[in-house]
Order: C-alpha cells, then sequence, then structure tokens
C-alpha cells in the first residue's frame, strides 16, 4: 500500500497535529529545558532585555525550598492513599453491581455523578461541610457555634467534633478531609471502566467455576480479578499519574493559600508549587520550569515502573 | 509546619520507604495475579478469549453474578444426582436464604456509596436554598446549633442573585463559545489524524504514533509555562478566545482512542471502497464515521467537559472580564449579603448565593450527562477496555 | 528511520530560530524623554485600567468628560478592571506580549514586577517639564507639577512613588487609605477604660496586674474580664498589623534594596510570643484566623455569644462604614489612631501604615500617548474636587490636602462627631495623622513577604495551643519566622 501520494496524503491529514504538536507540545519541553537553567529566569525580566546565564541554580533553588519537601510529600501521600483505596473501593462497587439488576441503572447514574462535576466548586462544598463556624481556634478555649454538618452526623455515633479545615485543625484532619474528596472524586471513573471489563468477562469461566463447584469468593480472585487485570492496571496507572498532578481539589477545598490559616502551604503540592511561582505576584518562571523538569522525572519513573510492571505480568 | 521541616532529614528516607513498600505491595499483588494466570490458564486458556473483546461490551447482560449463584447449586445437584431429594431440597434452601441475604447486603452497600455520593450535591441545593441567617445559624436560627437540613423558607432568589452578580451570562457565553469551537476543531484535526494512523502507510508511522503516545505522559504544567509565553509574547493572542482554543486542539488521548476504534473496522469495506473509485474523505465521511460514531460523541462531551472545568489556562491567559470562562468567575466573585437598606454588606460572603451559583454551574453538566449517559460512559470505559 | 528523525530535527531548528527571533523584537526599553513641546494636540487614544466599581466610575466618567473639553483630541479608553489582583494579571499577560495599558491603578508590588520589564515611565522628567501646553479653551497649563501642586499632595503618599530603591519616581498616588483603631465608646465610657494608645504594658507585667492602663494589654484583659464570651480585639489585616509593629519598633521588616528581608530577628520573636498568648486568652482575632470573615462582623454585632463579639476593631479607613454597628447593637463608635510603640507618642513619632491606589504610566511607541497619559492622571489627582468625591464615595483618603478647603467635604469632616458619620472621622482623623504614615518598601517579591507576614502570624499565635512551657513555644516561633523566611528568600 505504501504508494508516493498516499504518503503525501497522510501528512496532510496528519499536519495540522504535528504543527499544533510542535509549537503547543514539542517547543514547551525544549523550551521549558532551557528556562530551567537559565538561572533565576523570570519572564518581565526577559521581555525587559536581560540575559540569564546557564547554570543549575533554579533547581538548586527548588530543592532547598523548605515547601519543595512538603510538596513532594503531600503529593506521594496523597497518591499512595487514595490510589488503593479508591481502586478497591470501586472494585467492590463495580462487582456488586454488576451482581444486581433492579436499580442497577440508576445507581450506575448516581455513581457516575462526581465524574460531570467541576472539581472546584465541589470543593468548595466539600469545604462548608467540614468546616465549623465559630472563633478562636487554635486557641486555648475556641467558640464552636456550629460544628458542621459532618460533625453533626459523626456525632449521632458518639465521636467527638473533629477541627477538619478551620484555623488550628491538623494536618491529619486536612489530609483526610482531602483523601475523602479526592477518593470521591475518583470513584466514577474507576467504577465505570472496572464494569465495563467486568460485562466483557466472558460468562464461559463462571459457567466452568460452577461445574467445578468452586466458591463465590475463589470465583472473584481466581477469575474476576485476572480477567479483570488490565483494568486494574490502567485505573492504577491513571490513579498514579493524576495523583501527581493533584492541585485544584485541593483549591477547592482550602482555597490557594493550599492549607488552613496558620497552617497555609500545609498541603500543597508539586503543581501547586509550580504554579504559585507562576501566578504570584512576583513569579519566577525559571524555578517553575526546574519543579516542573522534576515533577516529569517522577511521574516518568513511576509510570515506567508501573508500565514495566504491568506489561510483564498483567494478564493481557 | 515545624513538624514538617524536622522531617526533612529522616523524612525523606521514611517516605522514600513508606513509597518503596507500596510499590513492593503493588508487585507482590501483580506477582500473584501472574501466579493465578499460570494456574488459571490450564483450565480456561484465557488467552484465546481475549482477541475478540469488543464486541462483547453491548452483548453481555449486567447480572453475571445473580446468574452464577443461582445455577451454581443446579449444577451441584446435577453432579450429584444420587443424593436424596430431600437433601437436595435442604442445600437449595439454605443457598436460597443465604443468595438473599448476600443480595440484601449488597444492596444495603450499594445505597449507602449512593447516598455518600450524592450527599454533597444535596447539601449544595438544599445550602443555595437557605436564607443567609439559616445557613450561618444566626439571627433567628442563632439557638440551633446544628444546621437545619431542609430550608425553613425555600429563597429562590439567591438563584437570580447568583446569576447578576457573578455575571454569570457572560461566563456562560464564554464558556459555551469556547467549548463548543474548541470541540468543533479538535474534532476535525482528531479524526483526520485517527484516520491517517488507522488506514494509511507511510513512513515513520509507527514512530510518530510512539512519540505521540509518549507526550501523554509529560505533567501539562510542564507546558503551561512557555505555552504561556508563547502565546502571550510571541503569538499575541493574550486575551482571546484563541489563546483558549488553539493550545488544547490536539489530545493525543482522544486520536489514540478513535485509532483504536477505526482499526476494528474491517479493511474490506475500504478496499471495496477504493474499487468504487470512493475517495478516502468521503469514505471516511460516510463509512468510518458513522460506524465510530458512539466513540465521537463521547469525544465531543469529554472535551466540552474539558473546557467547563479548565481552570488554571484560563486564568493566565485570559483574565480580564470579556473571556473569562466560569470557573475562574466563579472563584473570583465575592458574593456579599445585603443589607436591608440594599447596600452592600461586605463583611459577610452570602455562602447561600455562592452554592447557587456553584449549582447553577454544575446543571449544564448534569443535563448532558442525564441526556447522554450511555455515550459519555460508553466513552470513558471504551478507554479503560483498550488501556 | 534516520530520513524521519532528521526532518524532524530540522523543523524542530527552524520553530525554535523562529521563536528565539521573535522573542528578541522588543522596542518597550529605555527612559521616557518628552517629545519637543510636549503634548502636540494630535489625535490618541489612551487606554485606562482603573479598578473602579460601576457606582465611582460614573463619578470619573464626569471628570473624563471634562478633560476631553480641554484636550479634545485625547480620546480616554476607560476599562474597569477586577480587584487589584486581577488587573496586575491582567498587565503581566499584557506586557508579556509587548502591549500595555498607557496608564494603570497600581500599587507599589505591582510596580516591581512591572517594571522587571521596564514598562513603567519614570515620571520624574515629566513632574520637572515647565513646557506649557494649551488647552481647547486658549488656557495654558504647565505639564510638570507646579511649586504649589506638589506641595499640595500630603508628601507620604507622594513618596511612595519613590519608594523602589532608586529614587525614582514611578507612580503619583491616586486615592490612599490607613488603619485605624475604631472602638465601642459606649462601654469604654461605661467602664471607665482608658482607651489604649500603646500595645504593650511598660512594667512587662500581664493582663490586668498591669498597671499601665493605657495599653492595650490592659484593655484587653480588662473587657475579657468584664465580659469574659467576647473575643476582645478583631484586626481585619494580620499582615498589616506586624509590618506597623515592626516598623513602630524598628525591629526590621524589609527594605527596598538587597537583602530585602530584615524580620527574622529576636525583637519580633518576641512580639510574637506575646501576640501569641494574647490568642490563647481569645483577646483577638484576625480576618485571616476567621477564614476570610472581617472581624468588623464581630465589632458591630449585638450579641456576645460564642466569642462574636469584639469591642476594638482595627481595621482599613477605607472600610470605615463597615464598623457602624448593627441596628439591634446601639452604641457609639469611637475612632483613633492606631495604638503606638510607647504612651503619648507624639504625631511626628507615630507610625502608621499607608495603603491604596496609586497611578503608573506605561510607555509606548508613540511618545504622545505617555503625555497625553501623564495630563490625565495629573488632572484627576491634582483636582480637588474629584478627589474629594472619589474619597467620599469609595471610602478613601484624598490624597491632596486642598481637598479641605471644598465645602463639600469640609462638611463632611465637620459632621465627623455622629456615630452616622464614622467615615468623616475615619477622614478627619487621617488627615490629622498625615506625619504618622508609613509605607512598606517595594520590590520584587514585596508581595511574597507579605503573604508571609499572615502565615506567620497565624502560625506562631495557634503555636503550641495550651503550652506554657516558654523554651519550647520560643523555639517554635524561631522556626516560624526562620520557615517564613526561607520561602521569602528562595
Amino acid at each position: 500500500m505504501v504508494d508516493g501520494k498516499k504518503q503525501w496524503k497522510a501528512w496532510l491529514y496528519l499536519s495540522p497535529v504535528i504543527l499544533l504538536t510542535l509549537v503547543f507540545t514539542v517547543w514547551p519541553i525544549i523550551n521549558t529545558v532551557r528556562i530551567a537553567f537559565l538561572d533565576d529566569y523570570t519572564l518581565m525580566d526577559d521581555v525587559g532585555g536581560m540575559t540569564f546565564s546557564v547554570g543549575v541554580y533554579n533547581f538548586e533553588k527548588v530543592i532547598n525550598y523548605p515547601e519543595f519537601l512538603t510538596c513532594l510529600k503531600n503529593t506521594l501521600l496523597l497518591t499512595v492513599i487514595t490510589v488503593p483505596i479508591s481502586t478497591f473501593l470501586a472494585l467492590l462497587i463495580a462487582v456488586c453491581l454488576n451482581s444486581i439488576k433492579a436499580l442497577n441503572r440508576l445507581l450506575q447514574t448516581i455513581y457516575f455523578l462526581p465524574y460531570v462535576t467541576n472539581t472546584i466548586a465541589i470543593g468548595i462544598v466539600f469545604s462548608t461541610m467540614f468546616s465549623m463556624v465559630g472563633t478562636g481556634f487554635g486557641g486555648a478555649n475556641p467558640y464552636i457555634s456550629t460544628a458542621g454538618i459532618i460533625n453533626n452526623i459523626i456525632g449521632v455515633f458518639g465521636i467527638e467534633p473533629v477541627n477538619w479545615v478551620n484555623t488550628g485543625s491538623t494536618y491529619w484532619a486536612n489530609m483526610f478531609v482531602m483523601c475523602v474528596y479526592i477518593i470521591w472524586n475518583a470513584l466514577p471513573f474507576k467504577i465505570l471502566i472496572l464494569l465495563g471489563g467486568l460485562q466483557s468477562v466472558n460468562k464461559q469461566y463462571y459457567d466452568a467455576a460452577k461445574v467445578d463447584g468452586t466458591s463465590r469468593v475463589r470465583t472473584f480472585f481466581r477469575i474476576t480479578v485476572p480477567m479483570l487485570s488490565p483494568m486494574l492496571a490502567y485505573v492504577v496507572i491513571t490513579g498514579f499519574i493524576g495523583g501527581f498532578k493533584e492541585y485544584s481539589s485541593i483549591v477547592g477545598v482550602f482555597g490557594e493559600e493550599m492549607g488552613p490559616a496558620g497552617n497555609e502551604g500545609a498541603l500543597n503540592t508539586m503543581v501547586g508549587f509550580i504554579n504559585r511561582n507562576l501566578m504570584s505576584g512576583s513569579p519566577r518562571e525559571g524555578i517553575a520550569s526546574a519543579g516542573a523538569i522534576l515533577l516529569f522525572i517522577i511521574i516518568f519513573a513511576v509510570t515506567m515502573l508501573n508500565m514495566y510492571v504491568s506489561k510483564k505480568r498483567v494478564h493481557y | 509546619m515545624t513538624n514538617l521541616l524536622s522531617l526533612s532529614q529522616g523524612g525523606m528516607v521514611a517516605l522514600l520507604v513508606i513509597f518503596g513498600v507500596v510499590i513492593l505491595l503493588e508487585l507482590c499483588y501483580i506477582g500473584y495475579l501472574c501466579y493465578l494466570r499460570a494456574t488459571g490458564r490450564k483450565h480456561f486458556s484465557l488467552r484465546r478469549e481475549r482477541q475478540t473483546v469488543t464486541p462483547r461490551v453491548e452483548t453481555q447482560t449486567d447480572d453475571g453474578f445473580a446468574l452464577t449463584t443461582e445455577s451454581l447449586g443446579d449444577t451441584k445437584a446435577l453432579g450429584k444426582g444420587v443424593m436424596k431429594e430431600r437433601n437436595i431440597e435442604t442445600v437449595k434452601k439454605v443457598q436460597k436464604v443465604t443468595k438473599i441475604i448476600v443480595k440484601i447486603l449488597i444492596y444495603i452497600f450499594l445505597i449507602a456509596v449512593a447516598i455518600s455520593v450524592l450527599f454533597p450535591f444535596y447539601w449544595m441545593i438544599i445550602s443555595s436554598l437557605k436564607s443567609y441567617d439559616e445557613y450561618a445559624l444566626e439571627g433567628d436560627f442563632a439557638s440551633r446549633v446544628s444546621p437545619t437540613f431542609f430550608p425553613q423558607t425555600i429563597l429562590w432568589s439567591n438563584y437570580a442573585e447568583a446569576f447578576s452578580t457573578a455575571n454569570l451570562g457572560t461566563l456562560f457565553l464564554n464558556t459555551v463559545f469556547v467549548g463548543i469551537v474548541s470541540t468543533i476543531l479538535s474534532l476535525i484535526i482528531t479524526v483526520l489524524a485517527a484516520f491517517a494512523f488507522a488506514r494509511l502507510q507511510f513512513r515513520g508511522k509507527n514512530v510518530l504514533f510512539a512519540a505521540l503516545l509518549a507526550t501523554m505522559m509529560i505533567p501539562g504544567e510542564l507546558f503551561t509555562i512557555t505555552n504561556y509565553g508563547t502565546v502571550t509574547n510571541i503569538l499575541g493572542w493574550g486575551n482571546t478566545y484563541t489563546a483558549l482554543i488553539v493550545p488544547f486542539l490536539v489530545s493525543v488521548f482522544y486520536i489514540y482512542l478513535l485509532r483504536q476504534n477505526f482499526l476494528q473496522i474491517p479493511d474490506e469495506l475500504y478496499y471495496a471502497a477504493k474499487v468504487d473509485g470512493t475517495s478516502d474523505l468521503k469514505y471516511l465521511w460516510k463509512v468510518m464515521i458513522p460506524l465510530a460514531l458512539p466513540t465521537i460523541i463521547s469525544i465531543t462531551i469529554l472535551k466540552m467537559m474539558g473546557s467547563w472545568n479548565s481552570y488554571i489556562w484560563p486564568r493566565l491567559v485570559a483574565n480580564d472580564d470579556l473571556h473569562q470562562l466560569i470557573t475562574n468567575g466563579l472563584r473570583d466573585t465575592q458574593f456579599n449579603v445585603y443589607l436591608p437598606d440594599g447596600s452592600i454588606d461586605q463583611d459577610k460572603i452570602n455562602y447561600p448565593v455562592q452554592m447557587a451559583a456553584v449549582t447553577l454551574v454544575s446543571i449544564p453538566l448534569f443535563l448532558v450527562f442525564i441526556f447522554l449517559r450511555k455515550y459519555i460512559m460508553k466513552g470513558v470505559s471504551r478507554s479503560g477496555l483498550k488501556g | 528511520m534516520k530520513k524521519f528523525i532528521a526532518v524532524t530535527l530540522a523543523i524542530l531548528l527552524v520553530v525554535s530560530a523562529v521563536f528565539v527571533l521573535a522573542a528578541c523584537n522588543n522596542n518597550r526599553r529605555g527612559e521616557f524623554v518628552i517629545p519637543e513641546g510636549g503634548y502636540d494636540g494630535s489625535a490618541v487614544t489612551i487606554t485606562f485600567i482603573s479598578s473602579m466599581g460601576q457606582d465611582y466610575g460614573t463619578i470619573l466618567d464626569e471628570y473624563l468628560a471634562q478633560f476631553k473639553e480641554l484636550y479634545p483630541n485625547i480620546t480616554v479608553d476607560h476599562q474597569r478592571g477586577g480587584d487589584y489582583d486581577s488587573n496586575r494579571d491582567i498587565i503581566k499577560t499584557q506586557l508579556g506580549n509587548n502591549q500595555a495599558p498607557n496608564l494603570a491603578f497600581c500599587y507599589s508590588d505591582h510596580v516591581a514586577l512591572y517594571n522587571r520589564s521596564k514598562a513603567v515611565v519614570v515620571l520624574d522628567s515629566l513632574i520637572d517639564s515647565d513646557i506649557q501646553q494649551t488647552h481647547a479653551d486658549g488656557t495654558t497649563e504647565q505639564l510638570g507639577l507646579t511649586a504649589a501642586q506638589k506641595a499640595d499632595f500630603i508628601q507620604t503618599y507622594y513618596n511612595e512613588g519613590k519608594s523602589f530603591g532608586d529614587d525614582k519616581m514611578y507612580m503619583i498616588p491616586f486615592a490612599k487609605s490607613t488603619e485605624l483603631m475604631y472602638y465601642n465608646k459606649t462601654s469604654f465610657d461605661a467602664w471607665e477604660l482608658p482607651v489604649p494608645d500603646h500595645w504593650f504594658a511598660s512594667d512587662g507585667l500581664e493582663g490586668l496586674a498591669t498597671a499601665d492602663h493605657t495599653s492595650m494589654e490592659y484593655a484587653l484583659a480588662f473587657i475579657k474580664d468584664k465580659d469574659p464570651k467576647s473575643t476582645p480585639l478583631g484586626v481585619d489585616s494580620g499582615a498589616n498589623w506586624l509590618i506597623t509593629l515592626f516598623e513602630q519598633f524598628e525591629t526590621g521588616y524589609t527594605k527596598a534594596t538587597a537583602p530585602h528581608y530584615l524580620f527574622d530577628n529576636e525583637d519580633n520573636y518576641e512580639i510574637l510570643t506575646t501576640l501569641r498568648r494574647w490568642y490563647q486568652n481569645n483577646w483577638f482575632t484576625t480576618r485571616q484566623l476567621l477564614s476570610g470573615t472581617y472581624t468588623s462582623t464581630y465589632f458591630t454585632s449585638a450579641s456576645s455569644d460564642q466569642g462574636k463579639k469584639s469591642y476594638i476593631s482595627i481595621g482599613s479607613s477605607a472600610g470605615a462604614a463597615k464598623q457602624v454597628p448593627a441596628a439591634s447593637a446601639n452604641f457609639d463608635v469611637g475612632v483613633t489612631i492606631i495604638p503606638q510603640k510607647a504612651a503619648n507618642t507624639p504625631i511626628n513619632q507615630s507610625k502608621v501604615i499607608s495603603q491604596g491606589p496609586s497611578v503608573c504610566l506605561f510607555n509606548s511607541d508613540n511618545p504622545q500617548e505617555v503625555v497625553a497619559s501623564w495630563l490625565l492622571a495629573k488632572f484627576l489627582v491634582t483636582n480637588a474636587e474629584f478627589e474629594a468625591r472619589y474619597g467620599m464615595a469609595a471610602g478613601y483618603l484624598p490624597v491632596i490636602q486642598s481637598v479641605q478647603q471644598l465645602d463639600g467635604y469640609k462638611q463632611r469632616l465637620e459632621q465627623a462627631d455622629t456615630k452616622e458619620n464614622i467615615a468623616g472621622m475615619a477622614a478627619k482623623l487621617c488627615l490629622d495623622y498625615k506625619d504618622a504614615l508609613f509605607v512598606s518598601p517595594a520590590f520584587y517579591g514585596s508581595s511574597e513577604a507579605r503573604d508571609q507576614m499572615d502565615a506567620l502570624l497565624n502560625g506562631c499565635v495557634i503555636l503550641l495551643t495550651g503550652s506554657t512551657d516558654a523554651a519550647a513555644i520560643r523555639k517554635g516561633i524561631e522556626d516560624q519566622f526562620k520557615d517564613a523566611l526561607a520561602k521569602c528568600e528562595y
């Protein structure tokens, strides 16, 4: 099929993609690397005609920045907590959903709803649900006029109100809220994919299992899970990539301060770090670029590891 | 903050250890899968079945598990046909009871999950209908210690206020305009590229495709920095719709999705068309697009959703009133409480109105979703099936 | 395959070359030179980005019309921007694009940012110019500021335009505000509590034990004792509070030339240690600590339930209208200068922070646009009537002293004793204390330092809640400072 005309046509069809990719993907990669190695580069200085010397200043700055470790830690924590939990929950829900007939459609629709919402908008809703109303938080004797709806609900089970997101709230309380929100947000996609996978599992396997008299649990672990392994791998890989890019969910709940008052930046993430350097009153694009490159290296390494593991081991 | 700082030395090591443990667990799990496959394949010969996976999504019913348990009893009974009839009945009864209990538990679990999924939406909507005093438990509500679960007086005016305060009209129009234009252009580009990758032969095809796929892994933030400069500084698109549309026209993910779909259309159709003298574009338009329509619709919706939810890029390149998109407008707007004399009380953020604005922003997506649920879910799950 | 790679690389090279070349295309550098004869009457359109809401904008429109009568060929394209930060982002985007408005509302932080691209016009030559410009009606005016006009400006406001470390004038003040102390006069009178005029007890004793009854320390302890459910003091801007304290006690905050950050020192630790104790006693709160609720809500409220009542409120003079008591809370409001370092500090040694928008000009390819923009800026800020009307409508303070002679403004100042006219009281007070004003230095990173002051105050006051272990608290506060410094300096 290879003939001159075809070649020409194929490149024609691909030309918009290639052109746009060159301008908006390839060039940025080159330029980001360039900027990252220009000492203390800022766009305003560049426009002002300043020249920059070449070096690793930006990387040094990123690594020595006190908040950088916090960002890295938060990113890793959010990822390693939310990805396994949400994957497991999604699997459980998908299997259950796959086993029922009545309400199936309705429940599927409900579970998918968070997928079509605005991360920041619903983040604000979560923030109000967890937030206490009152004053003096973080002081010795705070006055609480309302503990917030979540605290009211857990109060029914005899649990003391927790300061989730207000001034003086602990890191782990904040983290808990973020994990709940991220999992809530991540479930629909995972449920959908796992459900799709479940439905495509050939029923012959289950019939065969029945003939063998295999138990339900055994069937689950020996047929369902292996058959779903490509989807599980996919869900985990995308979950990891998404987790490393976590940002807007935290902006939704805590605002751009990325943490409660008194602990600003406590929940900042890698992407938050990059964006802060881009959007603050004194932006530093060079440092943002260096941060972005470091983030890429981390994501790349983790994705490669994930891919390697799943390519080698997952049943395709 | 102090805790975090003291973490810096040993903390990094600890984190890496945690991280390592998770990766290790993952490895173990996948090793376990591998073991299962090795043993499982003998019984079920799994690999053969994988080749024709696509049409199955449609043909499968969604009650695989229920059927499994039901017929389990039957086959068992048949297999050991010598059993006494009474025994069989007892076994059947027990199984039936277990089945019902399991079913009930499953429903309880699923409904509990559904409630927790829905609760934020419920809270958003009822909050949007409350008065400020009822929401903040001030004034007449000052003696309450917990928020009301249902508004005592329903204030629809919050919605009107949200609409006018946040200038939602302009924001909606902007967002819809940007969404529609970028979706149409993106579809054209995607279809052409997917066609070239799926049907045409040319040198360097695989390399190019692999290179494009590799870009999927790079975090978008890495592009933002330069694209911001490119768009404002070099192309001169600062504060234009173009800046909001053009940089995101190419989505490798969608090209990939559509290519996979095109690949499933038998080659014979293409050759037949060629014999008839049909041009590539006509074939694409008459045969491939109709056949891949579900995927195309899914892409359309996902793309629309993307522009509805985008935040950072619009904030950077189009931060004037004229071009602001909905998410930015919402975050920037202060909803204030009005004093009895009509002046603004700038001290109080009117949360109910804010919630009303959030609800208004969410509704279009809900509507789209409810009407086009099938396509969206198919689109998203297909991406998964081919992952 | 090799061919493909070669082609790709070639394309890349070309693309990069184009970008590099394009990036060098820049003509907005160098100092502004006034064209001979100043504005030559040619037709120009100048873009003016303000932060005025619709209400105040209509006042501006009237004066823009007056300006048009003087210079019929200058068309002003007035764009109402958003708040100050979003204006900054808009202008930053435009500068990155080699475009700019002709003049815009700005804060000194913003000018420090814009100036990195050398886009801001140095005003000195314009201010000093003695070129005579002819109006459409035949009258003339001097292009620069006359000696009388210069002297009319309140000096601190005027000098803020030069606060960039190089002694050049980059912006001209437009409207200003300062921090004031509002107090519940009715309660203070009833308790016979003196209004505090300085912060910390001079005898070093804590709470009611101190004999220094005009200190804030004593006042807060006293009010808390009288109304245990209240939060006696509300501060709207934590950052302003700290910056003011550091300035008053001369313990160091920042300076315009490197090294910029001076706040990390023993004296400041001590100040924060005291503030921590105050917060732990529930003596004060700030807007940031309340997650964004203005503390004036507490000051104006009637009920003291659950800590939602304060008797002293430190807030912007621009927000004076917010300090009017709720209808159900019937009390008189007193306004005075914020407390100082020591009791009875004379006005000229007092320190009060000054804020509010200025106007800066941007370079343009057409020097006529720059001169026309200057004429407009000068027309507005030296126009007492405009300054007075805008100031009264928006709650800002006029930047020139001649507004006091205007009837309308005089009336406002004279009636400044009723509880309805708190804004008038505030305006009067600000004129009285004009020699006490100071501005914080501006440089690339000063906005970050400001953000860190909020974080620092919040972090320090909630530190080790309930603990009285002095050594641990001292260490914690030091860590907070080091952390804030590191974040500023990185």
